[in-house]
């Protein structure tokens, strides 16, 4: 199971029982009776596939008061030695071929999902749905061993009419579903140019399809071709699926996304990971930043559908902690994770735990101030700062949106200063042009750009 | 004469066109509404069969959710052995567990709740208002877990037994408007304990639309509702209806089937047809339950439901086959009419040829019976036999001028030009001379001739008319009869009306030929008549001109001879 670097602050569970939620809460109440108390941010844990690193951005509080800190609780990928130790894919390509994708597009589309099928292995299963008023399956789930064959039925792709988005999907998961297994990476590759406009179309109803799809273990990834698709739709069908989500202006991009994305997909670690956050009395959860978590009194849940190698994924919690003496230390939170290992197919279990002490000094608390947990902190408020501005520019108040961004811009730039962030002061510097691209043209554009942009932050995509 | 020919050939084209045409426009139709039922009949099958197949997702989710090893062990465990059983199983958004008595167990009421039990509480508000749909009083718990065992091994004997509620979407509910947490049906009677709604659906509406409960009592009283993720199950469904349009075999009428939720907004839609938006459906079914609000519809192009396309053949069809009726009927026509016309220009130019004749003999007759009667006055009162052949000659000349006479009235007849010129004469005197004339004739033939002159008053009538009147009388009797030896001719004056009669002693006339006898070209056939000439149109001539002066000629019923009886209405002087 990889190098133990720190024995005392971990355990390592092993578990091939498929009974993974009776297995979870005992491994949870394991975790809780055998954890030890440690001062400030738990050490990485390195755990073969995966790592679990826990940290606060301030491990050390000011004694005597109420404050907020911020956890971060965040899982990184090994990156596989062998690359054939990958999990195998079940990918369903849906694409979009209604009369709008007709051309340039339809032929940038097949050519890069024929240049991506090519390279997959024979352990992988693919299968290609196309959709307009209809949906039909070009190619029903099959070992990607004839790759000809599938390159043919790519190949058969002609635009017709309307946008069966709703129904593309269904069909393109229900191919996934097929060959679904743990132990490999589900994954919907969605194509789209256009508004969905057969089948149910909200906002609302593909987010509760993709939360559906998330459930089992598909990920839909969603790449919004042009200008004409709904961003808001693909980045809530990819969020609730924990898919990625992709703005290609130009049809000539799509191979080199095609290449990301496949480069993701082949460079997954581990599968179906649950990661739960405990809180003792004391510590009360407020908010989680950035991904999707379910929060039930002193206990934080999520899940990811995978992890790729060389990534962090992580979520912060905000956390609200009651006042305490100084000296006194107060542990912040136990943190299970779970998660099917690509390379060995078991279940690996993961704990840590994070912990804060207590100082009469301010200067003291000042300094132990954890830059990377405050950066990320930082980053993802500020996200969300944006996100609001673009809920005023939706309602008209451009002014208001305006105003919005460039205070993120100053929130941004300051710390950017105070922590030495590059990327801090880079997404300053989007903030700026963001608020300088509120009028109308170009708006459609600079939104989509903007939506991407916040969900990349929000689930640490790649690309 | 050509005006009605021509409508009786327009009606012989026109009729058996009409009433083709209308039996055939009849024929169309009904072969329309036939494929249209046909068709309608053929689609409601399919959308059974489908309707089925939807069934049995439902019925497998029944058998999937509850009961399941996974569940009974998170129903053993606390509120978060629960949210990790929703976390994991896709086909469940929240769970739900009463006591006994109907209180709320989980979501916890009081302790912390997630988000998604938060939102889950809310929208099962008129379920959790409502529990006695859930909470029914239960007599024998004990029987109760019995019965539940069954259920569980025969979901078919078990799905009679569901209490399904659900809630009709009603009509005056606009698409598009939120309809939230819309009031349940009053629950119904609870049914007695041996049926034992043990487990069942609870279907409402949230937003815009169905929000599904499937819930079970537990052998403990406990009940345990799970709430179907909605997005999974319309997934499932769109994995077992039919993709695309491939899957249509190729003889199968061109048509679109989509399955529509409550508000009617389409969910999923397959078939080649690409419906218009807005069109109505051709048949549409509704989902077993608990889906009683979804449906199924079929919608088809007109072409293929016998509209267009039938329509367009059996139109096509029907206007080819009149067409070549029409022409074929024009064609008969046609020819009949040609024939008709042709046959009447020769039998006019015959006419004419014989009137020309006629009035080219004139001019010479004339001439010989001129110069007869001057040389009968030349002639020695002693010989006899020159003056008998002359006599002979006279008579025979005003034979033919006669007949002449006859011809050219008849052709003046026949052209409509036949035209009476009145001039006052005294009818007696005419009389007299015409019978005068025929008295050599008559003699020889040994008739004897007796008149009663009875109109002595000059009157305004045609005398030539009234000459050859009773010049064709005298002829007949001289004709047919001659053998009776006696004829008698009286005139009778009433006013400006003229009587004349003209009675012999032949064999008469029978009753039933009284009339025919006056009709051209008509002459009894009887062995009386056999060998005698004439042209038949001696009597016709009499009563045409009869009439022409008002009155008519007649044969009067007798007991011996024929008696004619021509009555004129002259014009007092």
């Amino acid at each position: 199971m990889g190098v133990m670097n720190e024995p005392t602050n971990k355990e390592v569970l092993v578990m091939r029982n498929p009974w993974k939620t009776v297995a979870w809460s005992l491994s949870l109440a394991l975790a809780f009776t055998l954890a030890l108390g440690a001062l400030g941010a738990a050490p990485a844990l390195a755990s073969g596939p995966a790592e679990l690193k826990v940290a606060v951005s301030q491990p050390v509080l000011e004694a005597g008061k109420r404050q907020v800190a911020y956890l971060k609780v965040a899982l990184v990928g090994t990156p596989l030695v062998v690359a054939t130790a990958r999990a195998p894919i079940n990918l369903a390509i849906v694409i979009d071929r209604s009369g709008s994708m007709s051309g340039a597009k339809l032929e940038h589309a097949k050519d890069a999902a024929i240049q991506a099928v090519y390279k997959l292995g024979p352990q992988d299963i693919v299968s290609v749905v196309a959709y307009d008023h209809n949906v039909d399956v070009l190619l029903p789930a099959t070992r990607a061993s004839d790759k000809a064959e599938i390159a043919r039925a790519i190949q058969r792709l002609y635009p017709g009419g309307s946008t069966a988005l709703y129904g593309g999907v269904s069909r393109g998961s229900q191919e996934v579903r097929k060959f679904l297994a743990e132990n490999q990476v589900n994954r919907v590759l969605l194509l789209s140019d256009g508004m969905a406009n057969v089948g149910p179309s909200s906002v609302e109803a593909l987010g509760m399809l993709g939360a559906a799809l998330g459930k089992e273990g598909i990920s839909v990834t969603t790449l919004g071709l042009g200008l004409g698709y709904n961003e808001d739709l693909m980045v809530q069908l990819a969020r609730m699926s924990d898919g990625n989500h992709a703005f290609i202006e130009h049809p000539s991009q799509l191979a080199q996304i095609f290449q990301y994305e496949f480069g993701d997909l082949m460079s997954v670690v581990a599968t179906d990971v649950e990661v739960q956050i405990a809180c003792p009395r004391g510590v009360r959860p407020v908010r989680v930043l950035g991904r999707d978590a379910e929060v039930a009194g002193q206990i934080v849940s999520t899940r990811l559908s995978q992890l790729y190698g060389k990534q962090e994924k992580y979520i912060l919690v905000e956390v609200e902690v009651d006042p305490q003496e100084a000296g006194a230390r107060l542990e912040l939170a136990k943190v299970a994770a779970a998660f099917t290992s690509a390379e060995s197919r078991a279940r690996v279990s993961l704990n840590s735990q994070a912990a804060v002490a207590f100082s009469a000094s301010a200067d003291e608390a000042q300094r132990s101030v954890d830059r990377d947990v405050t950066v990320a902190a930082v980053e993802m408020i500020a996200n969300e700062n944006n996100k609001r501005a673009l809920a005023l520019r939706d309602q008209g108040q451009v002014d208001q949106a305006r105003s919005v961004l460039l205070g993120n811009e100053r929130y941004l730039n300051d710390n950017a200063v105070r922590f030495g962030s590059d990327r801090l002061l880079k997404q300053g510097k989007m903030n700026r042009a963001a608020s300088e691209n509120l009028d109308e043209t170009n708006w459609n554009k600079n939104r989509k750009g903007l939506r991407k942009m916040q969900y990349e932050l929000d689930s640490q995509q790649s690309y | 004469m050509r005006a009605r020919l021509l409508i009786a050939l327009l009606a012989m084209v026109l009729l058996p066109l009409g009433l083709l045409g209308w039996l055939g426009a009849w024929l169309v139709g009904s072969q329309e509404r036939l494929v249209r039922q046909s068709f309608e009949e053929l689609a409601l099958a399919q959308l059974g069969d489908w309707r089925e197949t939807i069934h049995a997702v439902v019925v497998e989710r029944e058998r999937r959710l509850l009961g399941s090893p996974e569940l009974l062990g998170a129903l053993r465990g606390d509120a978060e052995a629960l949210r990790a059983y929703v976390r994991k199983n896709p086909l469940v958004t929240a769970l739900l567990v009463l006591d006994p008595e109907g209180r709320l167990l989980h979501p916890p009421p009081f302790g912390p709740r997630t988000q998604q039990e938060d939102d889950f509480l809310l929208r099962a508000k008129p379920l959790l208002e409502d529990r006695s749909a859930l909470v029914q009083p239960v007599g024998n718990p004990d029987l109760e877990g019995v019965d539940q065992g069954k259920d569980a091994r025969d979901t078919r004997g078990a799905k009679d037994n569901l209490d399904t509620r659900s809630v009709t979407w009603g009509k005056d509910v606009v698409p598009g408007q939120q309809v939230e947490q819309q009031a349940l049906a009053p629950p119904r009677p609870a049914p007695p304990a041996e049926a034992g709604p043990g487990r069942g659906w609870y279907v409402w509406y949230h937003g815009s639309d169905l929000a599904l409960l499937f819930w079970q009592r537990e052998p403990g009283g406990r009940v345990v509702g799970a709430e179907l993720d909605r997005a999974r199950l319309i997934v499932d469904l769109i994995g077992r209806l039919p993709a695309g349009a491939g899957e249509e075999p190729g003889d199968r009428p061109q048509a679109a089937y989509a399955l529509l939720d409550a508000r009617g907004e389409v969910l999923y839609r397959w078939g080649p047809y690409r419906p218009r938006g807005g069109e109505a459906p051709v048949a549409r079914m509704a989902l077993r339950a608990p889906l009683t609000a979804w449906q199924l519809t079929v919608y088809a192009p007109q072409s293929s439901l016998g509209g267009e396309g039938v329509r367009r053949t059996g139109w096509l069809t029907l206007g080819l086959g009149l067409l070549a009726l029409a022409l074929a009927l024009g064609g008969l026509a046609w020819i009949f009419y040609r024939e008709h016309t042709r046959g009447l220009r020769l039998a006019e130019r015959r006419v004419s040829f014989v009137n020309q004749v006629s009035h080219e003999l004139k001019t010479p007759l004339t001439n010989i019976r001129m110069y007869a009667e001057l040389l009968a006055e030349r002639l020695d009162e002693d010989d006899t036999d020159a003056g008998r052949y002359l006599g002979v000659v006279v008579a025979e000349g005003q034979r033919l001028g006669r007949l002449i006479d006859n011809v050219l009235t008849f052709g003046r007849h026949q052209r409509g030009a036949l035209r009476l010129r009145f001039a006052p004469a005294v009818a007696d005197e005419i009389v007299r001379r015409a019978v005068e004339g025929f008295r050599p004739a008559l003699a020889e033939r040994g008739v004897e001739i007796e008149l009663a002159l009875g109109a002595p008053e000059a009157l305004g009538l045609d005398a030539d008319a009234l000459t050859q009147i009773v010049d064709n009388l005298l002829s007949n009797v001289e004709k047919y009869g001659a053998q009776g030896g006696r004829v008698r001719v009286a005139t009778r004056q009433e006013g400006a009306r003229l009587v004349l009669g003209v009675a012999d002693q032949g064999p008469g006339i029978p009753a039933g030929d009284r009339e025919r006898v006056f009709a051209p070209f008509e002459r009894l056939q009887d062995a009386l008549t056999e060998g005698v000439a004439g042209t038949g149109i001696g009597l016709a001539i009499v009563r045409e001109l009869a009439r022409l002066h008002g009155g008519d000629a007649r044969v009067l019923p007798s007991e011996r001879g024929a008696v004619f009886e021509v009555t004129l209405e002259g014009r007092l002087a």
